[in-house]
């Protein structure tokens, strides 16, 4: 009987191993890619979201063809059973190998759809980048509003002053949409981004804060615009609340800040400083 | 064919190797890891839905896409709340906030 040589074995181990890995990276990429689809492929538009849909497309590819692959090399160990003898003399078998015409083919095409799904996924990125900068994301020292799950449509009306109509109250989100340092009086510096987004029941997100001492139990941030000189950030934990009322007016912006602790029983008034700031800005 | 099965199986381990390797990913994004309990509870769920019967490739898949997504929201949740860790007090608020899931993958909601 002829038996294949452990080095051969070690081969196909070695191959099996390294399709495998590939098919773990491939299926990686795609659930990681298809889970973050809501905020960056919604965010671009249709010809770009082509370019998404073709990188998943080869993706998927090299999954399909890495299980190909994996079934050839199975194949391969067992292609030459038609070419043993009645009496079981497996001599006549062919030596298996992992550069047989199938299995080379196949794993060529898995490494290449994977290469080229790799590339479009990235050509992808940066394109989208380049046209609409990053996603929202919080920032080390920035308290950032989180980005919807979708447009929430409703909750934005829900949320916007009596009178005003959705359109007028889109206007007014993206006249004041941005970054902003919030200067306090004893020195505390926030730097909040208000984004266009709606999120939940109201105009709010949730965030951590990073910032200096606030109380840190069940964060929630939100903002509203007022008017086209006024809008309030608000933010509520479970032992205290602050609202910072802002105006914008000829020479920047003003803030009235008032803080109520739940655990003093306190209401606290101070103006605060507010700064509208790049949002690429690093904590100064 | 009796080859074959074993080859299914290993490429079924790989893609799960992919999805768990996409959950913690995700996580990270989100500035978060996972408790040990959370994570072996995740993984258990994912595990669950591997080895249900009676499930097809499509079904299979819809569900770990659906965990994955679970894991995004539940890291947004602990994110949210000041936690570095998902706990498996998160993951089950979340799973039963999305539910329903699929039933054969957890317990009922």
């Amino acid at each position: 009987m002829t038996s294949v040589s452990e080095r051969r074995i070690k081969a196909f181990e070695y191959a099996a191993e390294s399709i495998k890995q590939l098919i773990a990276i491939a299926t990686g990429l795609i659930a990681f890619t298809v889970t973050f689809s809501k905020d960056f492929v919604s965010a671009v538009g249709g010809p770009l979201k082509w370019v998404a849909a073709i990188g998943w497309l080869f993706l998927l590819g090299s999954v399909c063809f890495g299980l190909l692959a994996l079934q050839a090399l199975a194949g391969q160990m067992d292609q030459t059973a038609e070419n043993a003898t009645p009496d079981g003399d497996e001599t006549a078998w062919a030596a298996p190998s992992i550069w047989s015409s199938a299995v080379g083919l196949l794993w060529k095409l898995q490494q290449g759809s994977f290469a080229l799904g790799l590339l479009t996924t990235i050509i992808f990125g940066g394109i989208s980048i380049a046209k609409h900068g990053f996603a929202p994301v919080e920032k080390a020292g920035l308290v950032s509003f989180t980005p919807p799950a979708d447009t929430q449509a409703a909750s934005v009306v829900a949320s916007r002053p009596p009178g005003t109509t959705a359109q007028a109250h889109d206007s007014l989100v993206g006249r004041f949409a941005g970054c902003y340092r919030f200067t306090l009086v004893g020195g505390s510096v926030y730097r909040i981004e208000l984004l266009r987004s709606a999120m939940g029941a109201a105009r709010e997100a949730r965030a951590m804060v990073k910032g200096p001492p606030i109380p840190t139990a069940g964060n929630r941030w939100r903002w509203v615009p007022i008017d086209a000189r006024h809008f309030v950030v608000s933010w509520g934990g479970i032992d205290g609340a602050m609202e910072l009322a802002v105006e914008r007016g000829g020479r920047g912006y003003l803030a009235m800040t008032t803080f109520w602790s739940s655990n003093q029983g306190t209401t606290d008034h101070s103006a605060a400083r507010v700064e509208k700031i790049d949002c690429r800005s690093r904590p100064s | 064919m009796g080859v074959q099965i074993p080859v299914v199986r290993r490429l079924q381990s790989s893609m799960m190797d992919g999805f768990r390797f996409a959950c913690i990913a995700i996580a990270s994004t989100e500035g978060v890891t996972f408790s040990t309990s959370a994570i072996a509870e995740l993984f258990d769920m994912m595990d669950r839905a591997e080895l249900s019967e009676n499930v097809s490739a499509d079904e299979l898949l819809d569900a770990q896409l659906a965990l994955v997504r679970l894991v995004h929201e539940a890291a947004i949740t602990a994110q949210s709340e000041g936690e570095l860790y998902i706990s498996p007090s998160i993951l089950r608020d979340v799973r039963r906030k999305l539910c329903p899931l699929p039933p054969w993958i957890q317990p009922p909601c």
